[in-house]
């Protein structure tokens, strides 16, 4: 029986309701919001392992939710919506959703998605990363500059996590966007742009991160 | 626009002016129509989802009688039907106006996405007691995630329709290619079906042939647009093939 903890964001009644018994008797602890602002106070006031979000909800949208989360917690998001159409399904991974399923779902295939991004969040846990004074946190998704706490946008972090796991290896740009991002949200084209401003975040530390020409990026930091 | 309308006659003028009015109302209404079907869609997910989870949850407890139980399945087997319905009817709707949707191209693990079609279609497949049998090599793949789920679920879930007892998924993968096949031993494609299997639409007598048909063209349109190509290997078996990384 597992203990995890999961919030659910929804504002459907019956969506809400027959997710919650669903995950109750799959052994979770759950919390329930059903309104934007509800699911903001919630992240803010309490920890989770995962978090099931809806983006059509009131008071605020999902992605205002997901992008305020983001910024204090790397927990997996799985967006449940029935905005299917790819500009919301970009949106979302940009802003850092772990998985996007669109409604209707049947619950065994969102139970099967939960159970693998909480097997692989245990994997991750408590890696960190340290080279020239910097410090990467892959589980709090926290990056220390000598000491003072750099802000790196979610696909500046990704980019950056792909490149020191994998240090030694000249990675390509495109193998760099594939490691980085869950469903392909980062192009080939567009790396260049994001380790040039990941470089300048890192201060000394982003002379780790070398140039490999005609291939990509590897990074020589060592722990 | 001036020199052009006064190098014209004044009945050429008329026709021209006439054709750019019918051309444009159509386009609006294409537009309107689209837009139409598409707040349907998205109105209709949420009930859906909401069915769906209680058919899911009322398929866990045991204290039904035959009658029950069969009443049951059958609802599972509609709530599957209706949302491939949505899904295809939104890609088949716009390749008829030929305004396909955005398309996405990404690296699909693809052995991923046909592993994932066990859950999905594990209610059905208990209902109708038949086995879903997957066997997969890891292929990548680049296209747009959402087709490629539209075209296995497609395949996936016809071949549960006309069978009883198995429905086998085997996806190979070397040098650049992948093939998966979907197979129902031993039970053929009907007839009707059979002959030009995915080509367009056509009018069924009845509405399980409608949907079947549904699925098959809408399969064909999303191989069509990812470059894939989508036969029936046979009577009992889908044959797809395309470029891996």
């Amino acid at each position: 029986m597992t203990s995890h903890r999961i919030l659910v964001v929804e504002d459907d009644v019956a969506v809400a309701a027959g997710l919650v018994q669903g995950l109750k008797r799959a052994g979770f602890s759950l919390e329930l919001a059903t309104t934007g602002a509800q699911a903001v106070d919630t992240l803010r006031a309490t920890a989770f392992d995962l978090v099931l979000l809806d983006l059509s909800l009131p008071e605020r949208d999902g992605l205002g939710v997901l992008e305020q989360f983001r910024s204090r917690s790397s927990a997996p998001v799985i967006v449940l919506t029935a905005r299917t159409g790819l500009p919301d399904r970009l949106k979302s991974f940009e802003l850092g959703a772990t998985d996007f399923v669109a409604k209707p779902f049947w619950f065994e295939e969102l139970l099967a998605r939960i159970r693998a991004h909480l097997r692989i969040t245990a994997q991750r846990e408590h890696q960190v990363v340290t080279w020239a004074g910097c410090r990467v946190d892959l589980d709090a998704r926290q990056v220390l500059v000598d000491g003072h706490e750099v802000e790196l946008t979610p696909t500046e972090f990704s980019v950056l996590v792909a490149l020191v796991t994998n240090p030694g290896t000249a990675i390509s740009r495109d193998r760099l966007a594939r490691l980085a991002s869950s469903h392909g949200e980062i192009l080939g084209r567009t790396i260049d742009s994001h380790v040039a401003r990941i470089r300048k975040k890192l201060g000394e530390g982003a002379n780790a991160i070398k140039t490999v020409k005609a291939v990509g990026y590897r990074f020589d930091g060592s722990s | 626009m001036e020199l052009s309308l006064a190098l014209l006659s004044g009945a050429a003028v008329a026709g021209v002016l006439t054709a750019g009015a019918l051309a444009l109302g159509r386009r609006r209404r294409h537009e309107v129509e689209r837009r139409l079907l598409s707040t349907l869609m998205h109105d209709l997910r949420t009930p859906l989802t909401s069915l769906q989870l209680t058919l899911g949850e009322l398929a866990h407890h045991d204290a039904y009688s035959p009658d029950e139980r069969a009443t049951l399945h059958r609802a599972i087997e509609e709530a599957v039907g209706l949302r491939s319905f949505l899904e295809n009817l939104q890609l088949v709707d716009a390749a008829v106006l030929a305004r396909p949707e955005p398309t996405e191209v990404t690296p699909v693990p693809l052995h991923e996405q046909v592993e994932r079609l066990r859950y999905r279609y594990e209610l059905m497949a208990r209902a109708r007691k038949v086995s879903l049998e997957v066997s997969v090599v890891p292929v990548v793949v680049r296209a747009d995630p959402r087709l490629v789920e539209l075209l296995l679920s497609n395949l996936v879930e016809v071949s549960l329709r006309l069978t009883d007892t198995l429905v086998m998924i085997e996806l190979r993968g070397g040098q650049g290619t992948f093939e998966l096949t979907v197979s129902v031993p031993g039970v053929a494609l009907p007839e009707p079906l059979r002959v030009d299997a995915f080509a367009n639409q056509r009018q069924h007598q009845d509405r399980v042939s409608g949907l079947l048909t549904l699925a098959l063209v809408a399969s064909r349109l999303a191989c069509e647009s990812m470059g894939w190509q989508l036969l029936l290997a046979s009577p009992e078996t889908f044959h797809v093939k395309g470029p891996a990384t």
